[in-house]
């Protein structure tokens, strides 16, 4: 009993744990300009997140080293410096976002300033770092993210003409207003908003936190590959939402108002509560992971005693690191830069980042001194080639894209 | 005691160095090696170089931009300290007896130590089956 | 060896830059003035519509008063976004020193009328709410009409 309650405590986890706010952001504001004709560009990201996430989580349950160990030991301490300065820079950035989505939906639900509510946050979630549990931490706050199934609702309160909503999912069609370039800027902010980097140092180390054995990578595996795509179903429905109310209008979403138009539209306020609950634990449970993933991949490159196994003064400069990542998180946030921009320059440079963590990683997967008789099977291979190809094209398009787009304005 | 050929650049370098107690210390930066004759020719009889200790701290910057610290900056752990070099290096000391810790200390007793529930006497993310209590590490 | 490698690198990395160069813009600015009017009516169009639904959702009792605050306050912000893009762009003729006087104008409109809405929602207006959608209705009439009239202008 207590097993199937575990077993169904991970997968409500993964589904809540898939959503952040670049998917609060970036897919509404896909839904209102292109309908459901990026959703494609979801399931490639999900696919790419599951081979992803697993692989390294099981580089790291059997090799016992950490993505970033391993990524300076196979990388020489040049590059890997390079690869770590700019996955800081970026984790920084997520950080940042991820902070301010909380504050912008604690905003909706009490119409306090989101300046006072930063700190707040920032506040809590070294706290929360600082004492709670590990498995606590994991579990329990991507569950309240689970309140996110408010947007599904949402969708079939609004009755859609559902053939027409197929249509745009299976045959992408670029609408006469909108430029070809500004769909493949958003393709790839999509793309980089489903693979976020963070969630592969976060789960890697999360297997190093939680001393995981082969069964519990089986179960880990598990958990992913049904939760992640009940995530992703989610994240679509956003889109959708937006797709139905607000793309007839010519709407352009620019903040976490118009994400939730369309709920409070259909499901009043309860509904429209229920959701606002999902997008702080969303928001809450994403800035969390990606503190923790700052302080990790900083003390693993440069060999430093990290983890919240251990007690805070036994990983004094990993949790100084959490520190001073935090306040610098709240400083990027307190020069009164709008949160939901910081969120679009993010996810598109996750997706220009993300060969820096996949690659190496891969590289591992597949040698032997590491991995002993574990390393990749053929099957899975031959996706994460053909994963390595989108990874890189996605990334060299990222910044031609973002220049000729306008940041896709 | 079984014979086994180390690659330097491949088994040393950039590995994690861990404590008798298996904690993370730092990671092999450089190594220094015991010296050859410089400026003349060898004769093929010198002995030949050995590794007399593992270098960390600021000589990681060195193998990034060049150049090199001067020797009194170089933290050493020394060679005979080690147990076994796997994909991990094992040392037989405890790490708070090494110098290269003593940022960790001073941050651990200045600072971490020093926000309430930074000592984990009561602390919930303490895991006792981990490890047991340690002793509290001396000032230095 | 290696230094001919970064040339080559630089090189590409110079080419790269140039071609993207060449394209910049062809999004944010296509259309000319017209067309930068266009997006700027656009945006405050989107923000009068969102205050508008947002605005009837609590009349209906379908949203939170806070969620209705913020969103007043976010789509204003956005108005004046639209009205600063509208007055700075640089037009080419006469004519179209016309138009963007009276597209600076409506969006003014729009992000006073949003205004209007916040003194309503915090109790400080003795508009009524009937009145201020069908003012707010009006105005996005407005807002179509240039956006047509500049789609048809040369």
């Amino acid at each position: 009993m207590t097993k199937v309650l575990g077993l169904l405590l991970g997968l409500l986890t993964a589904i809540g744990g898939f959503i952040d706010i670049g998917d609060l952001v970036v897919e509404a504001e896909v839904g209102s300009r292109f309908g459901l004709s990026l959703a494609w560009v979801v399931i490639v990201g999900l696919i790419g997140v599951c081979i992803f996430v697993q692989m390294s989580g099981r580089v790291t349950a059997v090799s016992k080293r950490a993505t970033f160990e391993i990524i300076r030991e196979r990388l020489g301490p040049r590059i890997g410096a390079a690869n770590l300065g700019a996955s800081f820079l970026i984790n920084l950035l997520t950080l940042s976002a991820e902070i301010g989505g909380i504050a912008l939906s604690l905003q909706l639900a009490s119409s306090v300033s989101p300046f006072l509510w930063i700190p707040l946050a920032a506040f809590a979630i070294w706290l929360v770092i600082w004492r709670v549990k590990f498995s606590v931490l994991q579990n329990v706050v991507p569950l309240f993210g689970l309140a996110l199934v408010g947007f599904g609702v949402a969708v079939f309160l609004l009755s859609p003409d559902w053939g027409a909503l197929l249509r745009q999912v299976a045959q992408p069609r670029v609408s006469p207003d909108e430029h070809v370039s500004t769909y493949w800027y958003f393709a790839v902010s999509l793309f980089g908003s489903a693979m976020t980097p963070y969630q592969v140092t976060f789960y890697s180390s999360a297997a190093v936190e939680e001393k995981w054995s082969a069964e519990q990578i089986t179960r880990s595996r598990l958990n992913v590959l049904m939760g992640y795509p009940v995530g992703a179903l989610i994240s679509i429905s956003i889109a959708a939402c937006a797709a139905i109310v607000l793309m007839p209008h010519h709407v352009n979403v620019s903040s976490l108002t118009q994400t939730v138009l369309p709920v409070a539209q259909v499901g009043g306020v309860l509904l429209l509560a229920v959701v606002l609950v999902g997008m702080v634990a969303a928001t809450f449970g994403a800035a969390l992971e990606s503190t923790l993933a700052s302080g990790y991949t900083i003390a693993q490159f440069f060999g430093w005693s990290w983890g919240k196994f251990r007690k805070p003064r036994e990983a004094a400069r990993f949790h100084l690191t959490i520190i001073i990542t935090l306040l610098i998180g709240i400083g990027v946030l307190m020069t009164g830069v709008d949160p939901v921009q910081v969120t679009e320059i993010a996810v598109v440079f996750s997706a220009i980042a993300l060969p820096l963590t996949y690659l190496p990683i891969l590289v591992v997967a597949n040698d032997p001194s590491y991995m002993g008789d574990r390393v990749n099977g053929r099957v899975l291979n031959g996706f994460a080639m053909v994963y390595l190809v989108i990874v890189l094209v996605a990334s060299v398009a990222g910044v031609p894209l973002m220049i000729i787009t306008g940041a896709g304005a | 005691m079984i014979k086994r050929v180390i690659d330097a650049r491949l088994h040393l370098l950039d590995r994690q160095v861990l404590d008798r107690n298996g904690i993370p210390i730092s990671t092999v930066a450089d190594l220094e090696l015991t010296d050859v004759p410089f400026e003349q020719e060898l004769t093929g009889s010198e002995p030949a170089p050995v590794i007399v200790n593992l270098l960390s701290g600021p000589v990681l910057a060195t193998r990034v931009f060049g150049g090199r610290p001067p020797s009194s900056r170089w933290y050493r752990i020394p060679w005979n300290a080690i147990t076994e070099i796997g994909v991990a290096v094992d040392l037989a000391v405890e790490g708070d007896t090494l110098d290269v810790t003593w940022v960790e200390r001073w941050i651990r007793d200045r600072v971490i130590g020093r926000i309430p529930g930074g000592s984990g006497k009561r602390s919930a993310s303490d895991r006792p089956d981990v490890r047991a209590e340690r002793t509290e590490g001396g000032d230095t | 060896m290696r230094s001919r490698h970064a040339t080559a690198l630089i090189r590409a990395c110079a080419v790269l830059l140039g071609a993207t160069m060449v394209l910049t813009g062809c999004v944010t600015t296509s259309g000319g003035p017209p067309g930068e009017l266009q997006r700027a009516l656009q945006r405050a169009d989107s923000a009068a519509f969102t205050v508008q639904v947002s605005f009837r959702q609590l009349q209906a009792g379908r949203t939170l008063p806070t969620t209705a605050e913020t969103t007043c306050e976010n789509m204003l912000e956005q108005a004046q976004t639209a009205q600063h893009d509208a007055s700075t762009v640089s037009v080419d003729n006469a004519a179209q020193h016309v138009l963007r006087a009276r597209v600076a104008q409506a969006i003014a409109a729009t992000a006073s009328l949003i205004v209007s809405v916040q003194d309503y929602l915090a109790h400080t207006s003795t508009a009524s709410a009937h009145r201020l959608l069908a003012q707010l209705g009006s105005n996005r009439r407005l807002l179509a009409a240039l956006h047509r009239r500049l789609g048809s202008s040369p």
